[in-house]
């Protein structure tokens, strides 16, 4: 690894125009989004970085991986610094330059999204039954694992064959009882604290009143505990962002040894968020893209998101890794005739 | 042809061949065929050939930049591509492969980083090679701006800066103003001097026959002459074109020599300036002297 090759990536990459362009860009936004209410403006602040930086850093990424086969080839191949020793120092550029980043668009978000009360942050998610069907008939009923202070959350979806529906979470330990009512005239959700205990939890949702039916659809409960402050939603989307963008980066960099610049971002894109973009359920759960999106669309909703999962951890090491092969691969390639 | 050398061996190579791809369908050509070389310690080889014979694929698979597919290269004892061989390796290829969008300084901060320099002593000796290449006003200045006389002097200045046992220098003086000619010369001298080997390759034997140990010349990819300048003449006989070099002559003698050489047989195709001639015609204008003016 060396300094001066990952300063050299990071200035490539994340030049003092793009940074500015960017922080100009977020924070003259945070501005405008003062009147919005606080957990909408940070995601929207992070909606809007993410889809201008991106982009642009991932299209530089890839053009640094292409000069440095191509016109500055003789000058990589000819130092001492071997292939994969020039990938890691690279990859650490573009570490720092995914941080610098994401550090704009934290601060700018939370310019934003002032006077805000503190919130749940999630985590966990326990199974529920699949596709069950509020009618009013029964309760539906499943156990769950939450201990006290713990909220659970159940998203439920609206079917409208009438024009509401009030519905009833009970949650039992032993014989405490906690309940929580809501109206639905559209998809929501619902949210009961767990009780005081140690015993099994046990839950039971039940249309009590309306004509219109509710379906518990995904089969997932979430798992909430109350969060310190919102601003930490921020930190654990900086947390989802800086693992996708950093492997994304680093995969359209060592493409760009084996095709032209603008392929090989094109490439890592759709790579990376192909799976997503596809509508592939599975795809949330192990894609670091995946999980970002989910993080985000909860955080627009109020709540702190929980930080990545270890099997996104895995992928985006996995795709580091990838990247580190392609590279070393591509320059080797690049020395073998034209 | 194995050329052998009492000096210990800085490069050695043996049935090098080389492939390229060409045409669509990629059919390979021939670039190298078989090459067998020995490069002794602190030797200073002369590398010529015509365009296309082969010159730069052999000095960037010396330089470790390009991968050996047939045949064996040692440099000092260790493959080319191997960090010893990179360590104790300059290279100064024919074009520019620097980062145009760094100054010159910053590219030799992290060429001497890359070569485990640093500190002090990486500035000192970046500021003295640039300084020694006329670019110290430029080290500032992008690469993507410099001239392609700058480029050059540049280049060979980069290949200099870990002070390597081994300088490969492609077309050195190719774009190369007088100044700058005269600059690389000086540069090339101390590289000798503290008994580095040195290959430099040219299109242009006249530019190397001085002060080389050794000349080879490649056609096609084959070795089809190795052997100091006066070897060269004496195979090719009286066929041969030479060049004189001299000083210290008045127009007066300069006729005589022509008349001696003509007694002889032989025929002046030529009398022209030297660069160095050129060096103090550029340094008396720089300096507000008259060309006839002595300094």
């Amino acid at each position: 690894m060396n300094a001066r090759a990952a300063l050299f990536a990071f200035r490539r990459v994340a030049s003092p125009a793009t940074l500015a362009l960017i922080a100009l860009l977020a924070f003259a936004a945070a501005a405008t989004e003062r009147s919005t209410p606080p957990a909408l403006a940070r995601e929207g602040l992070w909606n809007l970085v993410l889809v201008c930086a991106v982009p642009l850093l991932v299209a530089r990424a890839a053009a640094h991986g292409a000069r440095l086969n191509t016109r500055e080839r003789n000058f990589v191949a000819a130092s001492p610094h071997s292939p994969a020793a020039w990938f890691r120092s690279s990859v650490l550029g573009l570490a720092v330059a995914t941080l610098v980043t994401l550090a704009l668009a934290a601060s700018s978000a939370e310019f934003s999204a002032t006077n805000e009360p503190a919130r749940l942050a999630l985590r966990g998610v326990e199974p529920a039954p699949q596709s069950a069907v509020l009618d009013g008939r029964a309760p539906v009923r499943w156990s769950a694992s939450a201990g006290h202070g713990e909220t659970l959350r159940v998203e439920l979806v609206f079917v409208p064959v009438g024009t509401n529906a009030t519905v009833e979470l009970r949650a039992r330990r032993e014989s405490k009882l906690q309940s929580a009512r809501a109206l639905f005239n559209r998809s929501g959700s619902i949210e009961v604290s767990a009780p005081e205990g140690d015993g099994e939890l046990s839950l039971e949702l039940e249309r009590v009143e309306g004509d219109a039916l509710l379906l518990l659809v995904g089969g997932n409960v979430q798992r909430f505990v109350p969060a310190a402050t919102p601003r930490l939603a921020s930190v654990v989307l900086a947390l989802h962002a800086g693992l996708a963008l950093w492997s994304l980066l680093a995969l359209a960099f060592a493409l760009a040894t084996w095709m032209a610049a603008g392929y090989a971002a094109s490439l890592a894109g759709a790579l990376a968020l192909g799976p997503w973009l596809a509508g592939d359920e599975f795809a949330s759960t192990w894609s670091p893209w995946g999980q970002l999106f989910d993080a985000l669309a909860l955080a627009g909703k109020g709540y702190v998101p929980a930080e990545p999962s270890l099997v996104a951890l895995g992928v985006a090491v996995a795709q580091l890794a990838l990247a580190g092969a392609l590279f070393a691969a591509g320059i080797r390639r690049g020395g073998r005739g034209a | 042809m194995a050329v052998p050398t009492p000096r210990p061996l800085a490069v050695e190579v043996r049935g090098l061949r080389r492939n390229y791809s060409t045409g669509f369908l990629g059919r390979p050509r021939e670039v190298l065929h078989g090459l067998e070389l020995e490069i002794g310690r602190g030797e200073f080889i002369g590398l010529v050939g015509p365009n296309g014979s082969g010159k730069s694929t052999l000095l960037r698979l010396l330089a470790g930049v390009d991968e050996v597919e047939q045949g064996s290269i040692r440099v000092f004892g260790h493959a080319p591509d191997s960090q010893a061989a990179r360590r104790a390796t300059g290279f100064c290829p024919e074009d520019s492969p620097f980062p145009s969008d760094l100054a010159a300084r910053d590219v030799l901060a992290l060429l001497g980083s890359l070569h485990g320099l640093g500190g002090a002593e990486l500035e000192r000796r970046a500021n003295e090679l640039l300084v020694r290449v006329g670019l110290a006003e430029s080290a500032r200045t992008k690469l993507g701006a410099y001239s392609r006389g700058m480029l050059r002097r540049f280049g060979i200045a980069a290949s200099l800066l870990h002070q390597p046992e081994l300088v490969l220098l492609d077309e050195p003086t190719a774009g190369l103003d007088a100044p700058g000619y005269a600059a690389i010369d000086g540069l090339l001298d101390e590289v000798r001097a503290r008994g580095a080997t040195l290959v430099v390759s040219s299109h242009l034997l006249g530019e190397l026959h001085q002060r080389c140990d050794r000349i080879v010349v490649l056609v096609e990819g084959r070795i089809v002459a190795s052997g100091s300048s006066e070897e060269l003449v004496r195979t090719l006989g009286a066929s041969a074109r030479l060049e004189l070099a001299v000083e210290g002559l008045d127009a007066n003698g300069l006729a005589e020599l022509r008349r001696v050489a003509e007694q002889r047989g032989g025929r002046v195709v030529a009398v022209q300036p030297s660069q160095a001639v050129l060096v103090e015609l550029y340094r008396r204008a720089a300096t507000g002297k008259t060309p006839g003016e002595t300094p």
